[in-house]
């Protein structure tokens, strides 16, 4: 899949379409790596908030209850 | 409604009391207010249902003229269902790291996604974009940038879900760039998108 960016200059109004460049593209694979650790790490803790109410026998709901 | 033009004709009825009186009461004539919200850009790439772009840069549009702008985007996805993102820019590099964020998204369902809730992160996320570009987004966002106190970004937004409906959407974050002068948006797996902007500048 070859990557696009378009440019807007606000000052001289010109326009650019073009492929992203070596630097774009780096940060594009960064950002992907990125965001799957941080949805690993999102899942992960939710995971273990279910385990945990599991162990208490209570629901999310109650355990909000229960902290409020 | 009938508007009314009204011409002054002397010093004492335009101020509304004698000159040498010291009591600033009564009506008081002034010039109207002008340039008070500035057009600075706006554009469009791609359009519904053509082949659009992975990003899109406006540059320049932030600088010390003003530091409160308000940019309007309306947006649809291609590919699959994913987040959009926001970053600012400086000296036309997206500035990628230390963000600090927040966002909410409710879904018709009333079920609650956070978005970007992260200390330290590498953008603000602005909400999940349908990858059906039928479904248009449209944000509203408050800006503070083109200054030397950092960069933030506020708004909300509706946005679509070909799985879960229409969605409300808040979000907020900060940015430590100084003197941010334009932004970035872009999808989080590099999908495409179509787009139409405007950015507007607030009078100081």
């Amino acid at each position: 899949m070859e990557l696009y960016v378009t440019s807007h200059d606000s000052l001289t109004g010109e326009i650019i379409e073009r492929p992203m460049n070596d630097v774009e593209i780096a940060q594009y694979e960064i950002d992907q790596a990125t965001y799957l650790s941080e949805m690993a790490e999102a899942e992960a803790k939710a995971t273990a908030k279910a385990a945990l109410l599991d162990r208490l026998g209570i629901t999310a709901d109650e355990a909000k209850l229960l902290l409020s | 409604m009938r508007l009314f033009h009204c011409q002054p004709q002397s010093s004492e009825i335009v101020l509304g009391f004698v000159a040498d009186s010291s009591e600033a009461t009564g009506l008081r004539w002034s010039a109207p207010s002008s340039g008070a919200m500035t057009k600075i850009v706006s554009g469009s790439v791609g359009e519904p249902y053509t082949q659009p772009t992975s990003a899109l840069n406006i540059n320049n549009c932030f600088s010390s003229t003003y530091n409160k702008y308000i940019v309007y985007l309306e947006m649809g996805g291609f590919g699959g269902t994913t987040q959009s993102w926001f970053r600012f820019r400086d000296n036309t590099t997206d500035r990628t790291g230390d963000y600090h964020t927040t966002g909410l998204q409710y879904n018709e369902a009333n079920t609650l996604t956070t978005l970007g809730i992260i200390p330290s992160t590498s953008r603000i996320t602005l909400g999940t974009l349908s990858g059906e570009n039928t479904y248009t987004c449209q944000y509203l966002i408050n800006v503070y940038a083109g200054s030397s106190n950092g960069s933030m970004a506020w708004g909300s937004g509706i946005t679509f879900s070909d799985v879960s409906g229409p969605q409300t959407v808040t979000f907020a974050g900060t940015h430590a760039t100084n003197n941010a002068n334009g932004f970035t948006l872009l999808r989080q797996d590099g999908s495409t998108f179509y787009c139409k902007y405007a950015v507007y500048g607030l009078e100081k």
